[in-house]
């Protein structure tokens, strides 16, 4: 319990300056943008992307309902989305001092699960569908609608035992035991659901970002900002938090709210993505790894924003692949997020063993 | 989960093997070795149906005659089965064949050509009562007249058609299961002559537990044939297990014969209007592929169906960018998932305002039979009479050619 916060200057050694690295994370951000818009299921020609931006003409009649329709919003929605579950993931580390906890350690996403599955699952349908393969499709707004319901229920009761609870070892299990019961409610449903219904829902847990229109983007956005304003208010609390809740409080941090804020803030944005696409796994759980380890620090004025950077950056990417490119299918991109993503940070994370250090453990 | 049903208990029958060898040299059209077979004496065997039933358009099953007994096999009950299922009928008080009874008796595994396995089940016909795992048993079972068979079904909520609901309200037929489990007990104390299921893979046996209660379970391949008049025949097997091969080939002679003439009828048409179907999902667009039943449908019915060129005979799973590609200019989009009104569709999704079937108010979905349960007769009763979903879709597409056609399942969306 006695490791100080190694802060970005003075562990960084002759390793790329601080400064360096957030330009060359930016690049790459921007590179993989430009990337998902360039590339997808459609060939359009690099002239018309370019003049997506520039204002020029575009040589294919579809080019620019394609890119502004699909690739734009989603390229946008992927960005928004890894950031959140970056930072949401950050903040449960840091709050439970665990380097296993994710955004989802408090049961938001059970919560999300279990309202969809309402929703898809319990409503109206067919059996037996022999004819045309009409999947019996429930609307997207629908469903962010109940996943928000679904988190924002499990987060209500998580906050208010939070209040009563001193330790947050205890809440952690708390947190746990309500997964565990929301899920059995979900498995219950899917039980008595028809088969055509059950694929809607699976489908739904694969995770998407291409299911995101415009005016539902502007929603997404703006709770995402609000969440982000929460975590970076606290990056104060959250660097204190670090080297144990006593000495937070000896710093002058009071415990109570500073936990009602980031759960707040962790639970608007993992929430609010799970509800819009889906449960997204592993990058909220490594990105902060990433992050401390390519910046080799844990001091949470630099893990935040480039917990978001990489955020941005791999959830892109995972995407980029989901597409499988030229051609017209996709995959989970739940499945890509892992199988790609698991190598890449386990092998940087192998690299930089100094990270131990910043758990305080 | 379906996972969550028994695993199949392999049943070694090396003892078997001796009759086996008489099955080994068979093919699809030989007969099973036990034709060979002569009655055992005694027994008076009743008059065998004097109708007999030839299949014609459907691809999964076979039928042959002997005296005092029928051989069925359904030889695709799933896509690229490695497994036959055959059905010894024969009739009640009449000899049974031997090898047949022996065979059956175990349930063996036969070892038939290019590996494929066969799975005999002897049973007495007609049955007198059964439990169904799929709505599209119930239209055939009411048309022959034998709804007061029907003992179970799996599902009963979703069921559509009010003969059969009434039938459950009254607690004549009980309810089997919730889709993901089966109430076992109940079926075993129902103990139908039969069971009417289908199998989706040969993954697991899910109805090893009531095989095993010796309660005939009768796999049907109806939903995999490739053709809606293939598919509408399988009315001819279940006849042969009611001895109604008579009305079944009346009905379904009515049926071809109608579907034939709509067809022919469309096929002279100068226009061919472009057609798309289904909704996306969390981006991700299925549409069937350019040799499915609903393709078929379609271009018998006068369209071009923007993926006729595809050679799936199944669904493809396609990116929402790439189908609003190929379809924003299409002329007619049909069963876009649950929705019941355009505005309930933007509402899913604005991005629909861009297509141009959209736009025109071309947007045509299969639930205008839905009951306030949730049931919608289209997939109950749509696979039974495609001739009344090409007349529809003859409707939509070429609207000058049925003026006084009605719409049966399909409703344009407002």
């Amino acid at each position: 319990m006695s490791s100080t916060i190694t802060s970005g200057s003075s562990d960084s050694g002759p390793g790329v300056r601080p400064a360096l690295r957030y330009l060359l994370l930016c690049l790459f951000v921007l590179a993989a943008f430009a990337a998902s818009l360039a590339l997808g299921s459609v060939r359009l020609p690099l002239h018309d992307v370019a003049a997506l931006f520039t204002g020029g003409r575009m040589q294919h009649g579809s080019s620019r309902a394609i890119l502004l329709l699909f690739r734009l919003p989603k390229a946008l929605t992927a960005m928004t989305a890894g950031a959140a579950l970056g930072l949401a993931g950050l903040v449960m580390q840091t709050l439970f001092r665990n380097p296993l906890a994710g955004p989802f350690i408090l049961g938001i996403n059970s919560g999300a699960s279990l309202g969809v599955a309402l929703v898809v699952l319990a409503s109206g349908g067919s059996a037996g569908g022999v004819l045309v393969a009409g999947l019996a499709l429930s609307g997207n707004l629908g469903v962010a609608a109940a996943a928000s319901a679904g988190s924002a229920a499990v987060l209500l009761l998580v906050l208010a035992v939070s209040r009563r609870v001193q330790s947050v070892m205890t809440l952690l299990i708390l947190g746990l035991l309500f997964s565990y019961g929301v899920d059995a409610l979900t498995t219950i449903l899917i039980n008595f659901s028809a088969a055509e219904r059950i694929q809607t829902y699976i489908s739904w847990t694969f995770g998407s970002f291409g299911g995101v229109s415009w005016p539902q983007y502007w929603v997404l956005l703006a709770a995402i900002l609000a969440g982000t304003a929460l975590t970076v208010i606290s990056i104060k609390p959250l660097n204190a938090l670090l080297l144990g809740e006593h000495y937070a409080v000896s710093m002058g941090v009071s415990l109570r709210p500073a936990r009602l804020i980031l759960i707040l803030a962790s639970a608007l944005l993992a929430g609010t993505v799970t509800a819009f696409c889906g449960p997204i796994g592993f990058l909220g759980i490594a990105m902060p790894h990433l992050a401390r380890a390519l910046f080799r620090t844990s001091d949470h004025r630099t893990l935040v924003p480039s917990t978001a950077l990489l955020g941005m950056l791999v959830a892109l990417v995972a995407d980029l692949i989901a597409q499988v490119p030229g051609s017209d299918t996709i995959l989970p991109l739940n499945a890509v997020t892992s199988l790609i993503g698991a190598p890449v940070v386990g092998w940087v994370i192998l690299r930089r063993r100094e990270f131990r250090g910043a758990f305080g453990s | 989960m379906v996972g969550a049903r028994a695993k199949p208990a392999l049943l070694p029958a090396l003892f078997l093997l001796a009759q086996l060898q008489l099955f080994a040299s068979g093919n699809a059209e030989q007969a099973p070795a036990f034709a060979q077979d002569r009655a055992p004496v005694g027994g008076g065997a009743p008059s065998a149906p004097t109708a007999r039933v030839s299949v014609q358009y459907a691809k999964g099953f076979t039928v042959r005659y002997f005296p005092n007994y029928t051989v069925v096999t359904v030889t695709r009950p799933w896509p690229g089965a490695r497994t036959w299922y055959r059905y010894v009928l024969v009739e009640r008080g009449a000899p049974v064949p031997v090898a047949a009874a022996a065979a059956a008796d175990t349930g063996t595994n036969e070892p038939a050509h290019k590996g494929v396995s066969i799975r005999t089940e002897l049973i007495r016909v007609p049955i007198r009562s059964v439990v169904t795992m799929s709505t599209t048993f119930l239209t055939p079972i009411q048309e022959l007249g034998e709804l007061a068979t029907l003992r179970g079904h799996d599902q009963t909520r979703w069921i559509y058609s009010p003969q059969v609901r009434k039938l459950v309200s009254e607690g004549k037929v009980r309810n089997v299961g919730n889709g993901s489990t089966l109430n076992t007990e109940l079926i075993l104390a129902l103990k139908p002559d039969a069971m009417f299921v289908n199998e989706y893979s040969g993954e697991g046996d899910n109805y090893a537990t009531v095989r095993r209660a010796k309660v005939p379970v009768v796999v049907l391949g109806d939903w995999d044939e490739e053709t809606p008049l293939g598919t509408a025949e399988w009315i001819k097997f279940i006849s042969l297990f009611y001895n109604r091969e008579r009305e079944a080939n009346s009905i379904f002679n009515r049926i071809a014969t109608e579907y034939q003439d709509l067809k022919a009828r469309a096929a002279e048409t100068q226009s061919r209007p472009t057609v798309f179907s289904n909704a996306p999902y969390q981006g991700q667009w299925t549409v069937p592929g350019g040799r499915s039943y609903a393709a078929q449908l379609f271009s018998d019915a006068g369209a071009r169906y923007i993926w006729a060129n595809n050679d799936s005979t199944g669904n493809l799973f396609l990116d929402f960018e790439s189908v609003f590609n190929r379809a924003r200019s299409a002329d007619i989009w049909l069963n876009p998932g649950t929705w019941s009104s355009l505005e309930e569709g933007l509402r899913f999704d604005p991005r629909f305002a861009d297509f141009k079937a959209f736009r025109d108010d071309e947007v045509f979905n299969d639930n205008a039979r839905e009951n306030q349960f949730g049931g919608i007769d289209y997939y109950e009763s749509g696979p039974s009479h495609p001739e009344r979903v090409l007349a529809d879709l003859i409707k939509i597409f070429h609207p000058e050619i049925l003026k006084n056609h009605e719409f049966y399942y399909y409703q344009r969306l407002k």
